[in-house]
């Protein structure tokens, strides 16, 4: 059981004056329980890529395959996908529509044919989830702060139980508390065995809550592995648009000169490395 | 996502050209006389005469054949339905089928290709007018024409600011819902089965958060514009000025001297 991405290129107007190649032979596969996280500026490919992985958009060469199911325009294998890969938009705030918190959560549900308690016990679960407490349910979304606002999108999507989670750029505009709220929800998503699949455009972010990374610039993939293998290859490409975390480039610095010895991007592993260096040298 | 894929709108293809240069204010005037024209020479020659000067105007201004042909798309159902009752209801003697009641005749069928070739023309002409000019450009050549109109109290230019802002608005608004869309579809929803009342209420999910999404806008945009003083019409200077030059005067010279000639051939004919 896993989502597969096989040689998948997709070309926006092809044949017009504006076309544009936004993703070209890329590959990778992900699975259920991991974080993999997909790194790229902006204009590279990451959201045309996210609309394949639930057959918003069909591959025009390659193909995805989530659970053995191909997303060709067989209408129901698309609804089946569309029900296992959960897709959360950038700024999904933007879709609510219902009158109460309730009813918004419960569309995703209802409209895979929930209905009655099992409906009910889906939404309490989400909001659970995604720490809405019970008295959120009936009130007005419109109403509520931004980062409630997101909390309840994302809660909508997560009501409609998806083993995968695909998630667009979840922390723009939230504040450091936001972030680390949501890093912590990725984490418990990924331990209850659903895959969460992370796009952003933050590497440092993805160096620290991923599982694996891929590294897509120009709609082509430029690295593919876990963050200690993304440190060490990242010290030798230079990838367009992709601004190294400090800590990283401190790193790099300290290795080269012999201090430390394993690459990190964790301030307290570096730290400590820094520590037992500083003890051989007495 | 397909739903509303396909709609040109606001369909300006920039390209350095003479008939791009041209004041805006000067393509409006040749375009408003030619409509004009175009209905009152309504023979065969004529309009074989008005669609080279389409084809000419287009190879000039490097305007694709196929966008020029895909833009009278939309408008070709009226075309076809105007020129099937031209055909069944004009009336005549020589019939050529009948269906029923309904007898097409020779001179119906000759009325209906007529209209329908005025139609497209007139079309073709527009588009011409569009694909040529920007948005922006072609709002300022607006102003300036109802200009004279200020005297009597018509908002000359409100009414172009107004237009170039929903034209602006046109591209990010076709974004957004198709963004709306996508996510509702992500969440299960299903516009295309069910009978139309059904329809209708699936699309309440992308209605509602558009409309948030407007009003948010148009609250921004009039801040963003109040934060730059923006007061009206009243004083306010151009960055780029219209004007008026040997250019403009030579087209519609040239424009004068076809359609004379146009006039002249339809009253031979």
């Amino acid at each position: 059981m896993s989502l597969t991405v096989k040689k998948l290129s997709f070309t926006y107007n092809p044949g017009l004056p504006t076309e544009a190649k936004a993703l070209q032979n890329v590959s990778f596969n992900a699975e259920k329980g991991e974080i993999l996280s997909i790194v790229g500026h902006t204009g590279s490919g990451k959201s045309t890529l996210a609309m394949h992985l639930n057959g918003l958009l069909v591959p025009q060469s390659g193909e995805v395959i989530v659970d053995g199911l191909k997303t060709d325009s067989e209408p129901n294998n698309l609804k089946k996908i569309r029900q296992c890969v959960g897709l959360v938009f950038q700024y999904p705030e933007q879709q609510i529509f219902a009158e109460t918190v309730r009813d918004e959560i419960s569309f995703g549900p209802y409209n895979w044919g929930k209905r009655g308690e099992a409906l009910e016990e889906r939404v309490f679960e989400a909001m659970d989830l995604i720490g809405l407490d019970n008295s959120f349910a009936s009130a007005n979304p419109f109403l509520l702060s931004g980062g409630e606002k997101r909390r309840v999108a994302i809660a909508s999507v997560l009501a409609s139980e998806p083993g995968y989670l695909v998630l667009d750029e979840p922390t723009a505009g939230l504040d450091f508390t936001g972030v680390c709220e949501l890093t912590l929800l990725l984490r418990s998503m990924s331990e209850k065995g659903i895959c969460v699949i992370h796009i952003t455009h933050d590497l440092e972010l993805a160096l620290n809550i991923s599982d694996r990374i891929l590294i897509i610039s120009e709609g082509t993939v430029t690295a593919y592995g876990t963050p200690s293998e993304i440190s060490e290859m990242l010290s030798n490409i230079n990838v367009k648009g992709l601004i190294l975390p400090d800590i990283l480039s401190l790193s790099y610095e300290l290795k080269k000169t012999g201090s430390i010895e394993n690459l990190t991007s964790d301030p307290y592993r570096l730290a400590e490395q820094i520590k037992a260096a500083k003890m051989r040298c007495r | 996502m397909s739903l509303i894929k396909g709609v040109t709108l606001g369909q300006y293809i920039p390209a350095d050209s003479f008939i791009h240069k041209l004041d805006p204010r000067c393509k409006l005037l040749i375009t408003v006389l030619s409509m004009i024209l175009i209905f009152i020479s309504g023979s065969f020659p004529a309009m074989a005469m008005w669609a080279s000067l389409i084809i000419f105007t287009a190879k000039r201004s490097q305007i694709p054949a196929k966008a020029l042909i895909k833009s009278a798309k939309p408008i070709l159902v009226l075309i076809i339905f105007t020129s099937l009752l031209n055909i069944f209801f004009t009336g005549g003697s020589n019939i050529i089928f009948s269906i029923g009641p309904l007898k097409a005749s020779v001179e119906g069928t000759v009325t209906a290709l007529r209209m329908g070739l005025r139609l497209y023309l007139l079309v073709l002409f527009t588009a011409l007018l569009t694909f040529t000019t920007s948005p922006s450009e072609l709002s300022d050549g607006l102003e300036a024409a109802f200009g004279p109109l200020t005297r009597f109290g018509f908002p000359a230019h409100e009414v172009a600011m107004m237009m170039t802002i929903a034209l602006r608005f046109i591209p990010t608004l076709f974004e957004e819902t198709e963004r709306i869309i996508n996510a509702q579809v992500s969440r299960g929803a299903d516009f295309v089965s069910g009978g139309l009342i059904k329809r209708a209420k699936a699309y309440i999910p992308v209605l509602i958060p558009l409309f948030v999404l407007v009003f948010k806008r148009a609250d921004t945009l009039a801040s963003a514009m109040e934060a730059r003083c923006y007061r009206g019409g009243k004083g306010r200077v151009r960055m780029y000025p219209l004007t008026w030059g040997s250019a403009e005067n030579k087209a519609l010279t040239a424009f004068v001297v076809f359609s004379a000639a146009v006039i002249s051939l339809n009253r031979c004919m």
